[in-house]
């Protein structure tokens, strides 16, 4: 049991052990495999087979030749045994490995199809999610599913098969002693009914400590400096001691359970040789059965009783199991992104453009929550190699914009259009390959220079990117790194500053030259000759290309077509920069706010 | 490994009931023995099988035990943080004044030094805006101030004291440090802001709230400052977590407020309305303001331009301006929007 593994988050209260709708869901993933878990299920029937034969030839070893005094008999017998012994052994050994086999050739189609579907859920899933636990998902609930391989349901299977066996045979051999044996029965369910619950319990008070333990001392250390900064070490202490108090309660009450049940079991395995001894002996002097007899009794009910006392343990594997496959069915049935609607009209009657980029908002709307409105109404057209500037505070709603753009998100009211047609009725994929966004903090992956600009894009070739880098007057930084465009960056860029990340990104964009730019410029300060390459670059981007800017810099917003200043979740003004100065409304007022304060001072 | 070593258990239980059958059931046959004898000696013989082979487990728990002692020991074997005898226990007040003396200081040994040479002073109740492009020092100035970062003896000052004199208990109660990146544990916003305080008052709790701008925000909320956050709870804006982590700050009436950037994700208008109410309110603080908005830096008494770990401009706002340097150079490409 991998208690420490659990994640951090986790809700890692269990319930119940077998789920008909959760064993079908599993069962699909199986059936590809159902082969292999034949083979196991026949080859769990031949261990059987060959354990159980064992005490029979012993106590044939007995009846026919130790108490005849038949020594070559004796031969044959070791010879037949030392035959199951490694029958044993090989059937065993193989049913294991195919077991986990099986077990692990789930658990990479699993993992697949997770991934893969991870891939296709939209960004507002992974808003709601953090990574952390959707990492849980994929690697810990994923890994407690094999578990259920190596020692769950199949190995449950398998002892059920192992228990009839055994009943049978002591029935075979003598039908009364063996209904006396089967006396200790019942009272041996009773007990384990009264344990099960009681274990179950415990242990799952204990995950539940466990689990707030994780979450506790995950924020602690992560939240260390403030602890330290507010001098709450004491406190924190205090509270992580109480948690781990409980955590010792509740491990006691699961360790005085789990020693009572296996002591009880002990108990009445060996209560059950004493009836055999006392009721098996009183037959043998009457002549009912054999010695051997006896003997093979003493044995049967020993393995009998072995598979009973590790069932707890199979329990708990099952019900950690049925949890995980809980939250993996939840995952799987996330809806995934939404591809080309063919429900909505695919343009608007009247309006056929056939201009390459031309972007129009029609009225739309948009919240990420609720009753928080983001957008109320936007409605805007960027006509097609126009360059257009995005203004407005913070949480007006320009980056929702771009995001928008791109269907990221879609639009909970209104439309938009490229080139006249319903972006939600085209391929994601075909849409996001017409538009090229810059983000305010370029992503760089580790791996080379080159790499970043064409993001491994073969259509992009060796001469195409280093045009592009030299077009955004990236090149000379690049030059000067060791390797050049074969500069290892470090993950994140970290070995990179803010401005020439930003010159990467430019390269980028231009070097898969989209009709539509969409840049969200960044705001961070950069050193003046920086400032000056960034902005070349933007001119040589944008030229021709329509472009939509969320402009933070002044000499941005002044070159721009058109300025769109968003106030409120709309458009508040729409003009060049003289017409909104003469307008002397928001525009104005977020333009002079500086000069403004200056002067105050 | 697994798929052999349980066999292997098994078969050799096996193994010692074929011996006990093939030699011992010979004596038996042979009468050297009774049957009682050899039923006796593979019950025996059935009980050795098991501590055996648990040996090998236990030996292997073993050894998986002592590389987790090891592991446990180079944790507890780190030194903590602490005065180191060096902590002068008759400090108990702080006022606020701050001096930095040709202070050289990196974040790794060795490394490249993050403030070179710097010397600057600030007075008890003075705001001072600390500006400069990314990757100048600021935020290491605010790191330094609650030993976040050690600093050499004798280079930062606290009223007079060097700081590393001063108990970081004592140190830390006078500071108020507001992050950018507001760190905000699962609880409710109430504890969150009373994080720093012994024995919360609800009114405490309350004004720094109303004074960080959060009020009206909480009006917003299910259950007022008594709504969790995170999991489980509320989840805040950028903006929200800032302020609350600006209330938390300043509950405990700090000698010392730091902020670092710690309003990035409020825009300018709340922003400004926070500022002018920690203007006026009466409590004598310190202020380190640490912005890329520079319509706040102009707010402070002095501006402090650093610049690859030197300060290179330093004086009002107003005089920096005329003076035309690096400061009226990044106003001048301020954004007009005036939210960086």
């Amino acid at each position: 049991m991998k208690h420490g593994a659990r994640g951090v988050s986790e809700e890692s209260v269990l319930g119940k052990a077998y789920d008909a709708r959760l064993m079908r869901w599993l069962w699909g993933w199986v059936r590809p495999h159902r082969h292999l878990v034949g083979l196991s299920i026949v080859l769990f029937v031949a261990v059987s087979g060959v354990q159980l034969v064992q005490p029979y030839l012993v106590m044939v070893a007995i009846d026919r030749y130790m108490l005849r005094g038949n020594v070559a008999g004796l031969n044959l017998i070791a010879l037949l045994f030392l035959a199951a012994i490694l029958g044993e052994f090989l059937f065993r050994s193989l049913e294991i490995y195919v077991m986990e086999r099986t077990g692990q050739a789930v658990i990479l189609d699993l993992r697949r199809a997770l991934f893969a579907h991870l891939q296709r859920l939209p960004a507002r899933f992974f808003d709601r999610n953090p990574v952390g636990r959707l990492v849980t998902r994929v690697t810990t609930d994923v890994e407690s599913l094999n578990e259920v391989f190596a020692s769950g349901v199949v190995t449950v299977a398998g002892d059920l098969v192992k228990l009839l066996g055994i009943i049978g045979v002591m029935l075979w051999l003598d039908t009364r002693l063996a209904l006396v044996t089967f006396t200790v029965v019942p009272v041996m369910l009773a007990l384990s009914l009264f344990f099960r619950v009681r274990m179950r319990d415990a242990y799952r008070r204990m995950r539940l400590c466990l689990a707030r333990i994780n979450a506790t001392l995950h924020e602690a250390l992560a939240g260390m400096h403030l602890v330290q900064l507010f001098n709450r070490q004491d406190r924190q202490y205090a509270e992580f001691e109480e948690l781990n108090r409980a955590h010792l309660a509740a491990d006691t009450g699961s360790v005085i359970y789990d020693s009572l049940f296996s002591a009880v079991i002990e108990w009445v395995g060996t209560l059950s040789v004493a009836l055999i001894i006392w009721y098996g002996g009183r037959e043998i002097i009457s002549g009912a059965i054999t010695f051997g007899v006896l003997v093979a009794f003493i044995e049967y009910t020993q393995r009998f009783f072995q598979p009973i006392r590790e069932l707890s343990t199979k329990y708990t594997v099952m019900q950690a199991a049925m949890a995980s496959s809980e939250r993996l069915v939840a995952l799987m049935a996330e809806q995934p992104e939404a591809g080309a609607r063919t429900d909505l009209p695919a343009s608007i009657t009247g309006v056929t453009s056939s201009a390459r980029g031309e972007l129009t908002f029609e009225n739309v709307h948009f919240h990420y929550q609720e009753d928080e409105p983001v957008l109320n109404g936007v409605s805007f057209t960027v006509e097609a190699g126009r360059k257009v500037a995005l203004v407005g505070f913070t949480g007006a709603g320009k980056t929702t914009i771009s995001k928008l753009l791109v269907r990221l998100y879609e639009p909970t009211a209104g439309r938009i259009l490229l080139d006249g047609v319903d972006i939600r009725t085209l391929e994601p994929r075909n849409l996001r390959r017409r538009m090229g966004v810059v983000l305010q903090d370029s992503f760089l992956f580790r791996g080379t220079i080159a790499a970043n600009i064409t993001l491994d894009d073969p259509a992009i070739t060796r001469r195409r990117m280093e045009e592009a880098a030299c077009a955004v007057q990236a090149d000379r930084f690049i030059r000067d790194l060791s390797g050049g465009y074969d500069h290892q960056v470090q993950s994140r860029g970290s070995n990179l500053s803010t401005g020439q990340k930003q010159l990467l990104a430019f390269a980028r964009a231009l070097a898969f030259d989209p009709e539509i730019l969409i840049l969200d410029e960044a705001t961070s300060s950069v050193d003046p000759v920086t400032e000056r390459r960034i902005q070349s670059a933007l001119a040589k981007l944008t030229r021709g290309r329509t472009s939509l800017i969320i402009a933070h810099r002044l000499s941005t917003i002044v070159s721009a077509d058109r300025i769109l200043v968003l106030h409120q979740g709309l458009v508040h003004e729409d003009g060049t920069h003289a017409q909104l100065l003469a307008r002397d409304d928001l525009y104005a007022r977020l333009y002079r706010l500086q000069a403004g304060r200056e002067s105050r001072k | 490994m697994r798929g052999i070593l349980i066999p292997l258990m098994g078969s050799l239980g096996g193994m010692s009931s074929l011996m006990a059958v093939w030699f011992g059931g010979r004596l038996v046959a042979v009468g050297t023995i009774s049957l009682g004898d050899f039923v006796a000696f593979s019950a025996y013989l059935g009980m050795l099988i098991w501590p055996t082979v648990a040996m090998g487990w236990v030996i292997n728990s073993f050894q998986r035990g002592r590389v987790a002692m090891v592991r446990l020991q180079e944790i507890l074997d780190l030194p903590p943080e602490t005065d180191e005898g060096g902590g002068d226990m008759s400090i108990t007040e702080l006022h606020g004044e701050i001096e930095i003396r040709n202070l050289t200081v990196s974040h790794i040994e060795n490394g490249p030094p993050a403030l070179h040479n710097l010397s600057l002073r600030i007075g008890a109740g003075e705001t001072v805006a600390l500006v400069g492009p990314v990757g100048s020092g600021k935020s290491t100035v605010a790191e330094i101030l609650p030993r976040f970062l050690r600093v050499p003896d004798g280079t930062v000052f606290m009223d007079g004291h060097d700081i590393n004199r001063i108990p970081l208990s004592v140190l830390r109660r006078h500071l108020g440090y507001a992050p950018q990146e507001a760190f905000l544990f699962s609880r409710s916003l109430r504890d969150n802001i009373a994080f720093g305080l012994e024995n919360p008052a609800a009114d405490e709790v309350e004004r720094a709230a109303a004074l960080s701008g959060l009020s009206r925000d909480l009006d917003g909320f299910p259950a007022g400052l008594e709504t969790l956050v995170g999991e489980g709870g509320v989840t805040l804006s950028g903006g929200q977590r800032q302020r609350t982590a600006l209330a938390r700050a300043l509950v405990r009436g700090p000698r010392i407020l730091i902020l670092d950037d710690s309003l990035s994700s409020v825009d300018s208008e709340t922003e400004q309305q926070i500022l002018d109410g920690l203007e006026q309110s009466t409590q004598r603080r310190t202020t380190l303001l640490i912005s890329h908005r520079l319509t706040t830096a102009s707010r402070a008494d002095r501006v402090i331009v650093l610049d690859a770990g030197r300060a290179v401009e330093e004086g009002t706002p107003g005089s920096l301006l005329a003076q035309g340097g690096l400061f009226a150079e990044m106003c001048r490409r301020q954004e007009v929007e005036g939210s960086a």
